[in-house]
């Protein structure tokens, strides 16, 4: 999910009806700049070298999410594929949900957080905790930055707490929902699901979190 | 946002380049390996590199030190940009949409939305030109 907004401009972006390393490519109305769909970074044309901002957005089934925001509104067309229901991810390890920056990027594969399904960690400095729902194979990505602490979390029966004060919150909505802390927000954080082969193609050099490296 | 192998994209021409292309790939990762490995060297991380930080090989079929020059090439005429579709509140999203299926969704403001990705999807259909919570934004996965 791309912000389209450039500095005063905005762009309309279509399907430049090319690919690049299997990778779709993407193309703007206005200047005809070519852009990587998977970098968000226009490689050619006038705007060469622009970035554009990801907003966080989330992966998941409609059952889950019209659950936690019963005002969506739903964008339609007629379908092109019946293929992507939860039956999707029947091969978890070939999924991740990936973060980047300008310089590092970091991957927490599917078959891990179904294993463990809450993780508390960083990524470039950035305090996260990450948990998995299995029924929908959703990974929400929240900061544990509250205010000026950080917070560390688990799960009991279900429910994300933080062990630092003991309140109980919502992993979808990212609210304290009970306890000192109710009311405090949890930012959610850019993450992105991926083919796990496909985001190493474009990240060599992504970290993989590994068990050991939980704070 | 779900980087994907295209799968879609599978037109008669496109299969027969990718059947070439991969045949040349295997040939090259193999006369890499062959250089590598008489160079002394097997293309793994050095040894001072804590273990538990990196993994490089993550991908065991293929392991590269950066990405490719950007070369594209052209499938199709460049497709229309889709600007208009339909809005549905959930009372007529539900009987629409399968509980099941998969969204890309996002929360602008105090406005959800969400985008079923068996509609956005296949080269026509890659992304979504909307305004929520009058923010301009490129729904795509």
């Amino acid at each position: 999910m791309y912000d389209r907004k450039i500095d005063d401009r905005t762009l309309t972006f279509h399907s430049a009806g090319m690919l690049w390393d299997n990778s779709v490519v993407m193309m703007d109305l206005e200047t005809k700049s070519l852009w990587s769909h998977i970098l968000g970074e226009a490689m050619s044309g006038p705007l060469l070298g622009t970035k554009l901002k990801v907003i966080p957005s989330l992966m998941t089934d409609w059952k889950t999410w019209r659950t936690i925001h019963p005002n969506t509104t739903l964008a339609f067309l007629d379908r092109t594929t019946r293929e992507y229901t939860r039956s999707f991810y029947r091969d978890l390890s070939q999924f991740v949900i990936a973060m980047r920056n300008a310089r590092e990027s970091k991957v927490w594969a599917f078959d891990r957080l179904s294993k463990y399904p809450i993780v508390n960690d960083q990524f470039a400095r950035e305090p996260l905790v990450i948990v998995f729902d299995q029924k929908s194979s959703t990974a929400f990505v929240l900061s544990r930055r509250v205010d000026d602490r950080v917070l560390t979390f688990k799960l009991s029966n279900e429910i994300l707490i933080d062990n630092q004060t003991g309140s109980q919150w919502n992993a979808a909505t990212g609210k304290a929902i009970q306890g000192q802390l109710k009311g405090k927000q949890l930012r959610p954080l850019v993450a992105t699901v991926s083919f796990r082969q496909a985001w190493m193609r474009f990240h060599p050099n992504t970290i993989v979190w590994q068990r050991s490296q939980e704070h | 946002m779900l980087f994907r192998l295209q799968n879609s994209y599978c037109s008669w021409s496109a299969k027969r380049f990718r059947c070439i292309r991969a045949t040349f790939r295997i040939g090259l990762s193999v006369a890499t390996t062959v250089v590598l490995t008489f160079a002394g060297c097997d293309g793994s991380q050095p040894d001072d590199m804590p273990s538990k930080t990196i993994q490089r090989n993550y991908s065991k079929y293929s392991p590269r030190t950066k990405v490719r020059e950007f070369r594209p090439w052209r499938l199709f005429p460049p497709f229309d940009p889709i600007t208009e579709f339909p809005i549905h509140v959930i009372e007529e999203a539900t009987k629409l949409i399968d509980d099941a299926e998969l969204v890309l969704a996002v929360v602008i403001g105090d406005e959800p939305r969400a985008y079923p990705i068996n509609v956005l999807n296949t080269p026509q259909r890659e992304f979504f030109n909307d305004t929520l919570g009058s923010r301009p934004i490129a729904a795509t996965w």
